[in-house]
This record gives structure tokens, C-alpha cells and sequence, in this order.
């Protein structure tokens, strides 16, 4: 794949002699993503690569998307959390060890992605609950 | 049931519809889920509810595949089949630009030195290395590449006796089984059967007659087979005649739908009535001589 890079220029060698050196320093870095499972997914989608680097690069780009999104949820997290700790601050350091994922937290920061998480507010047991007596009747 | 709405237009599959049990989706995404969980751990996070998991695996496997996508598009237009670094850059930096990165406006960078590339570079200098829980067994499916599709094709034309033709390629599957279309084949069953008939002869003369039965059953089989082949029925034959109206009308050659040419017509006409074809029929058609 490197072969097919124009001559480099003295601006660009720099830049590609990093992005050589990144790729097969890949190699040695593990992504959390496994190979297999990117191999799977990435077939699906029809794209053919024997090259591993390739695939190791699919991985890291994705785990650094979902770690993003997840720091960002942990943001949303402890913001919460230190909002309502004004009121009590005898509970701030239980609450400091239980940073719990929370759909209100993930939606919040998916949506600065592009992603819209809808979640259902509430469960209703029958389809007339919520419902005025007034209407019901009718 | 939590609903997502993917960046993706084309993604219509919902989170929260996924397969029965024992899907082989189920077993992909369960490994997406335990990654994606030991990264929100390495974030700092101590626990999970059980859908926002689920959705941010979701999210991360449409990512993965948006990716891929993306970067398969790019190669086929380019009219490529495998995917270079190229592709791969240009497909990150496409799923990057709704939040934007540095240099996302410049068109006369180059590729490589995108910043995009050199954001995931510092993510992986700067996050610790964890790797997944527990070793992924390899399915047979991914094992075969290109390079042992080749071995398998020529150890299945050597179990069909057939030398590796040069003039045909090798990812064409391969030719079926010479006793579905040479006319040897039931003869291979005769003389199966025949061959046993010979070897109960050889076993000694207790056998004679049994042998000698075996034959007269075998020549049997081989009428039936033979009456097998023929129609059960006998029916009409069929002939055909070139000629145009139906039916009595006489439709001229230069005008209609058949205008200056021949049509083949179809008639029944029985062994025995060759006579009777003129007659009545009314499925035949009636001949018109050409006119020039």
C-alpha cells in the first residue's frame, strides 16, 4: 500500500515516514476491538483487505469513537452527579464511586454524534392508562 | 424497548430486534458487547445498565460497518476490489466530519496527513493497551482465504479423477459429478450389479444358482430402466408448419404484427390422421404462401 505514494516531498516525508511508523507499530499495539470481530463486521460490508494493519487501523479508529462518546457520557455523569451532591454532601463520596452508564448519559452524549437514543420515559400496564375518566367513558 | 435512530439512512434494523437464540449475530455482537464494555472501564465507568450497553454496542458495530462500507465504496470506484490505506483514510475521515477536525476544509492536503490520522495516532500513544477478555475462536469461514481455495478445488477434482484444466479458473465451482450427465452413468449401476453377480459366482458353485438368479435380476432392472426411459403414454407427436392466420382469418403478410416475415405456427396432429390436419383443428394454423 506504501507503494503507492507519490515521491515524497521534504514537507511530506515527515508525515508519511509517522503514518509508516504508526502502521507497523500497530502491529504491536492490541485494540480492545478483536480482530475477529472486525474481520466479521468489516466483510460484511464487503470490504476486502488481506492486510492486517488495515483492519488494526478499522479497530482503533472505532474503540477511539466509542471511547470518545463514553468520556463524554462520563462527563454528562459527573455533572449530574455533582449537581445533585450540592444539596447532600455527606452521600459525595458513595456517589463518586458508582459512575453507572445510564441511557439519559449515553443519549445526551450520542447526540452530539449524529445518533438520536430514544427511550421510552415510562411503561404503561394497559394501553387506556394516563387517560381522563372523562374521555374514557366515551 | 429502546429505539435508535443510526446516522446511517440505509440502516433500517433496530437494536432491539435481534435474532432468535443460537443466531450467529447474537454471538458477534455478545463479543462487541464485552469489548465495548472493558472500554467504557478503561474510561472509568463502573458499571453499565444493561440497554445503554447495548446500544452503544449497537452504535459501535454500525460505526464498524460504516467504515468498512465507506471504504469499500471508495475502492470499487476506483475500480479496485481490496482496499488500500487511501480508502481506509478517506473513510474515517467521511465518518469524522460531522464533528469536524482540523483541516477538514483544506482540499489540497494531502491524504495522509490528514488530522484525523494523527488524532488516532496520539489515542494510540496516549491509551493504555487492553486488550480483549479471553481468546475468539476462529470460524471455519474466516479461516479460508484465497490462497486455500485453490488446494480444496484440486483435491476435489482429485477425488473426481479429473486433471486441473488450465483454461478454466479456479473460482469457478466445480464440474458435477460425471455419472449426472454421461449416459455411462446407469451402466456403472449395471455393472455394479453385474460385478456382483461375478463375485458371488466366484465365491464357489454353492452359489451358482443364486448367481445365475442375481443376473436374470440385474438383466430385469436393466428392462425396467430401460422402460423408464420411455414415456409411459404414448402421445401425439408434434410437428410445426410456418404460416400465419388463425383460425380461418387470413392475416396478410404485409400488414398486421407479422409484417414481412414467417411465423411458426403449432398443430397437433395424431399418428394415425395425417389427413386430418386441414380439418377442424383449432389450434392450427393455416398456411399462407409468401407473396414478393
Amino acid at each position: 500500500m506504501m507503494n503507492q505514494n507519490q515521491p515524497p516531498s521534504d514537507g511530506r516525508h515527515d508525515d508519511d515516514s509517522a503514518l509508516a511508523d504508526f502502521l507497523a507499530s500497530l502491529m504491536d499495539y492490541t485494540p480492545t476491538i478483536p480482530d475477529e470481530l472486525v474481520e466479521h463486521y468489516v466483510a460484511k460490508s464487503g470490504f476486502q483487505c488481506p492486510d492486517v494493519r488495515l483492519i488494526r487501523l478499522v479497530a482503533v479508529a472505532t474503540q477511539k469513537f466509542i471511547s470518545e462518546v463514553a468520556t463524554d457520557a462520563l462527563q454528562q455523569c459527573k455533572a449530574r452527579q455533582s449537581a445533585a451532591v450540592k444539596d447532600k454532601r455527606d452521600k459525595q463520596q458513595k456517589q463518586d464511586k458508582r459512575l453507572i452508564l445510564t441511557m439519559e448519559d449515553l443519549s445526551k452524549a450520542l447526540h452530539e454524534y449524529g445518533v438520536n437514543v430514544k427511550r421510552q420515559e415510562y411503561f404503561a400496564d394497559s394501553p387506556s392508562a394516563g387517560i381522563d375518566p372523562a374521555s374514557r367513558e366515551e | 424497548m429502546n429505539t435508535c435512530e443510526s446516522f446511517l439512512p440505509d440502516e433500517t434494523a433496530m437494536s432491539g430486534s435481534r435474532g432468535q437464540p443460537g443466531d450467529p449475530s447474537l454471538f458477534s455482537f455478545a463479543i462487541a458487547k464485552v469489548a465495548v464494555a472493558q472500554i467504557c472501564v478503561s474510561i472509568g465507568f463502573t458499571g453499565a445498565q444493561h440497554s445503554a450497553l447495548e446500544v452503544l454496542s449497537d452504535v459501535a458495530t454500525r460505526y464498524l460497518r460504516a467504515l468498512a462500507k465507506s471504504a469499500s465504496s471508495n475502492a470499487s470506484s476506483c475500480g479496485r476490489t481490496e482496499c488500500n490505506l487511501f480508502d481506509a483514510i478517506h473513510a474515517i475521515e467521511y465518518m469524522n466530519s460531522p464533528q469536524g477536525f482540523q483541516g477538514a476544509s483544506a482540499t489540497d492536503r494531502p491524504l495522509l496527513s490528514s488530522r484525523t490520522m494523527r488524532d488516532i495516532m496520539n489515542f494510540v500513544g496516549s491509551v493504555d493497551e487492553i486488550p480483549f477478555a479471553q481468546p475468539i475462536p476462529r470460524s471455519k469461514r474466516l479461516v479460508i482465504s484465497r490462497c486455500s481455495v485453490k488446494p480444496r478445488r484440486n483435491l476435489e477434482r482429485e477425488l473426481r479423477d479429473q486433471p486441473p484444466l488450465p483454461h478454466i479458473p479456479p473460482w469457478l465451482p466445480p464440474f458435477p459429478d460425471p455419472s449426472t450427465y454421461k449416459e455411462g452413468g446407469t451402466s456403472g449401476v449395471r455393472r455394479g450389479g453385474r460385478s456382483w453377480g461375478d463375485e458371488e459366482e466366484e465365491d464357489g458353485s454353492v452359489h451358482g444358482s443364486a448367481s445365475a438368479a442375481c443376473e436374470k435380476g440385474n438383466w430385469e432392472e436393466e428392462e425396467e430402466e430401460e422402460k423408464k426411459r420411455v414415456l409411459p403414454v404414448e402421445r401425439g407427436t408434434v410437428g410445426f408448419k410456418l404460416g400465419l392466420g388463425f383460425r380461418g382469418l387470413e392475416v396478410g403478410l404485409r400488414n398486421g404484427v407479422c409484417r414481412g416475415g414467417k411465423r411458426v405456427s403449432w398443430h397437433t396432429s395424431h399418428n394415425n390422421n395425417n389427413s386430418d390436419d386441414e380439418n377442424g383443428d383449432e389450434k392450427s394454423f393455416n398456411r399462407r404462401s409468401r407473396r414478393r
